[in-house]
């Protein structure tokens, strides 16, 4: 399959940052801040590599710093270092802002807003963020739609129902706003909104932390069923091995923003080779 | 002779936990071959390392050393030990299957999807892959009253079964078989051999390990036997 | 009044002013920032209106002012008073025909305006994305980049809880393609006048500093879905399922105000644009006259029995 994704060095560096930064933290240091200058170093020298119909994984612990990179690449935080190339596989000659390849991280805004709008889409784990809570369910597809051109009215309501039924939302309640939904329910909603664009890259940060188990069970089949129709490539950012296991093919893991390992999901979950990730294998209830 | 599709060099996975501290030698120096439409067992003792070289063969385990040089359909030559993640994520897709010990699946699929699903990833068309592993199941004696139901519930012995017809389905070049026959009734297993041999008309290649050494007997073309590390018996 | 000068405003004032006019020209539907003059009255009288109109006319030129389609309301009164006051040697009409430059608060007249003419509109808010977006840089980037996708998501929603968009004043257009503003109070009846206008349309909001323009020969189309169509006002009376009339001068297609008659209680219904209404009474045949941008959004009944 061919590459989609290709980050090179991705750093993340809260605070002014000093010539210590770096040597003074990570795992070996059992932090992520500065003791010189006190900031807090997110990631450093994150690189990897995504194909066309993959899942890969980021897992670690709080403070790993392992949804640094999605939030980087849906330009919701601007990197300190690293480039990222995203490849089309959508691109067609025709379009007016298409390109065969991207420099992610340096665009301009409206570019940014481009490749947001078009070719990525992204899930959080928290609703309000990716759902505007004063507009109905069907709302808030139709917004995204409407940003990608759509301008039927009837077919805008059309894929708005077809994608709430893909996703298990009662259609009935489409014009409803998501303040009143279950949190199950909101995930439901914005992997709907995020897929309405049917963006090629899709990233997922913590989707289904904080939901009942088996509203979690659902809501992973859901994605990988989707996945499988669609063959969308996808970041899924978790704490949890047994999303791993589930969802990803391949993993990395981090810790205080470093990957201490990367590899094939089953090696990493059967076969760890770092004395963390053995630890982390072995917590696992 | 035909030439083998799969070449293991000298071998050898260790593990070393770092928690304890402590340093586990499993198989080591092993040396084997498997050709198309012949099939491989291996033997030994527990603790050889058997299922090991299996999982270090579909890169579940990173081979301590050795080389595994895999023939792929395009007609070049990886070594499995070393290729990169895609590569060997692309031919367990499309060339290499894997019929393990366990089963782990989501919650809420059906066994017909849970067998289904190496031809979706193929791309193969829903019904028709349904088809497929409604026909499976049936050869495996596994009733029609639970091809909708999840296999988390099943016994052990169906969801050998369920393990089995998955492994089946795509038909890969080179098809790695750890025990699996284990839990199956002497009916059930006589007819998974029957499939065996099926494939092995078809020219797959396969390399197994069988608790029976009568399965060895009547199945395998070549054996290779594996001795403990430390030579303990 | 000759401690003032020309029109109220100083040389440098109406330099500013013409200039903002100048690049909204330039930038069809963009809000030009200007530095909006106090003016003897309070904001929300017409202060945005009454500046554009200031800074543009001359002695020997004829000004019109109509405030919700009359001459004779108070504001319009006032306005024209003082214009009047401070500008020594312009005239004033009520008569459409006779003005070189006409300031309205929220009508646009009945009879097409002419290229020599220019429209000044008095606007409370300018920008039309206000009711989706609090942030001001927001919405300039919003509008920079042509992005209504939030205003368009109001107009799904309202068609989805009434089944057509209820907008009745100050409907969201697009200019020349690009910007979209808020056209100012406006029914729905006056927006299509907007397109392809011979005359020069000003939009001038004092309190909130900005002047916009919608040039002549423009395109100036009203948001909406492909499969859901922009609509105007429409008169019938759904008792008789006839098109009420003007009960003054007969007018049949003309928008209309309801009042209630003093004495009977009963609503009536007459002409908004006096001067419009003037003119009919004094020459019945123009009674069926419908501004020609209008044509494509009323169907009449006279259409319909002909098999038009």
């Amino acid at each position: 399959m061919e590459k989609i994704l290709e980050v090179s060095g991705l750093s993340k560096i809260f605070g002014k940052g000093c010539a210590h930064c770096i040597e003074s933290t990570g795992p070996g240091f059992d932090t992520n801040i500065c003791p010189h200058c006190g900031s807090v170093v997110a990631a450093h020298d994150l690189s990897f590599d995504l194909h066309r119909g993959e899942i890969l994984g980021i897992m670690g612990e709080s403070g790993s710093g392992k949804s640094t990179a999605v939030k980087n690449l849906y330009f919701d935080q601007l990197p300190s270092g690293g480039t990222a190339r995203f490849f089309d596989p959508d691109f067609k000659d025709d379009t007016a802002h298409g390109r065969a390849q991207w420099d992610v991280f340096g665009l301009n805004a409206a570019e940014r807003r481009w490749l947001r709008n078009h070719r990525f889409g992204m899930v959080y784990q928290n609703p309000t963020l990716g759902l505007n809570f004063g507009i109905s369910a069907g709302g808030n597809i139709a917004e995204r739609l409407l940003m990608s051109g759509l301008a039927n009215y009837g077919g805008i309501r059309e894929r708005a129902i077809e994608l709430l039924r893909r996703t298990e939302v009662l259609t009935e309640r489409m014009d409803e706003k998501p303040g009143s939904f279950s949190g199950g329910m909101q995930q439901r909603v914005q992997i709907a909104k995020a897929l309405a664009t049917q963006p090629p890259l899709l990233f997922l940060d913590e989707v289904t932390t904080g939901l009942d188990l088996s509203v979690q069970a659902a809501i992973l089949d859901l994605i990988l069923e989707i996945q499988r129709e669609l063959h969308t490539a996808m970041i899924v950012v978790t704490h949890d091995l047994g999303v791993v296991r589930l969802l990803t093919s391949r993993v990395l893991v981090m810790k205080y923003g470093r990957v201490i390992e990367s590899g094939l999901t089953d090696q990493i979950l059967e076969d760890p080779q770092h004395p963390y990730t053995q630890r982390l294998v072995a917590s696992a209830l | 002779m035909l030439q083998p599709i799969l070449n293991v060099e000298d071998f050898s996975k260790t593990f070393y936990n770092h928690a304890q501290g402590t340093v586990i030698p499993s198989s080591h120096n092993v040396h084997l071959k498997v050709w198309p439409g012949r099939l491989t067992a291996l033997v030994g003792p527990t603790g050889a390392g058997k299922s090991s070289v299996l999982k270090g063969i579909y890169r579940t385990y990173l081979p301590s050393s050795g080389r595994i040089l895999f023939r792929t359909a395009a007609g070049g030559e990886v070594d499995l030990a070393s290729a990169a993640e895609h590569v060997v994520l692309d031919l367990r897709r499309e060339e290499i299957g894997f019929v393990t010990q366990f089963l782990y699946c989501l919650p809420r699929r059906g066994a017909r999807d849970v067998v289904a699903e190496p031809l979706l990833e193929r791309g193969v068309p829903l019904e028709e892959a349904r088809h497929k592993a409604e026909a499976l199941l049936d050869a495996l004696n596994v009733p029609e009253r639970l091809w909708s139901v999840p296999p988390a519930t099943f016994s052990g012995g169906e969801k050998q079964r369920v393990n089995l017809a998955r492994g089946l389905i795509a038909r890969p070049r080179l098809l790695l078989l750890d025990e699996p026959t284990a839990s199956l009734d002497p009916l059930t297993t006589d007819r998974v051999m029957g499939l065996l041999d099926g494939l092995k008309r078809d020219g797959i290649a396969m390399l197994a390990i069988f608790h029976h050494p009568e399965l060895v007997d009547r199945i395998a073309d070549d054996t290779v036997t594996l001795t403990p590390p430390g030579g303990s018996a | 009044m000759s401690a003032y000068n020309f029109a109220f405003l100083d040389e440098y004032a109406k330099k500013e002013i013409r200039r903002a006019i100048l690049k909204a020209v330039a930038i069809p539907g963009y809000q030009v920032p200007y530095a909006s003059r106090e003016m003897p009255m309070g904001r929300g009288f017409g202060t945005g209106g009454l500046q554009l109109t200031l800074s543009l006319i001359g002695p020997g030129e004829t000004l019109k002012v109509i405030d919700q389609g009359s001459d004779d309301s108070v504001n319009a009164v006032n306005l024209r008073h003082f214009i009047e006051l401070v500008c020594p040697g312009i005239h004033t009409t009520t008569h459409l025909s006779e003005a070189d430059l006409i300031q309205s608060r929220h009508r646009i007249p009945e009879i097409p305006l002419v290229e020599r003419q220019i429209l000044s509109l008095q606007v409370p808010y300018p920008d039309a994305l206000v009711v989706v977006e609090a942030s001001e840089e927001k919405r300039k980037i919003m509008h920079g980049e042509a992005d209504y996708s939030r205003l368009l998501v109001k107009l799904y929603e309202d068609i989805v809880k009434f089944d057509e968009i209820t907008l009745s004043h100050r409907y969201p257009t697009r200019i020349n393609g690009h910007y979209v503003i808020d056209p100012s109070p406006i029914p729905r009846w006056d927006v299509p006048k907007m397109h392809q206008s011979a005359a020069l349309i000003l939009l001038g909001a004092g309190r909130e500093k900005k002047i916009y323009a919608v040039p002549p020969y423009t395109d100036a189309e009203p948001l909406a879905f492909e499969d859901v169509a922009f609509r105007v006002e429409d008169f019938t009376d759904k008792a008789t399922g006839q098109r009420r009339t003007c009960q003054r001068c007969g007018a049949t297609a003309s928008f209309l105000d309801e009042f209630t008659d003093a004495h009977s209680g009963e609503k009536v219904y007459q002409c908004s644009d006096t001067d419009f209404c003037d003119s009919v009474l004094a020459n019945p045949e123009l009674r069926a006259y419908l501004h020609p941008a209008l044509k494509p959004h009323v169907h009449t009944h006279a259409h319909d029995q002909e098999g038009i």
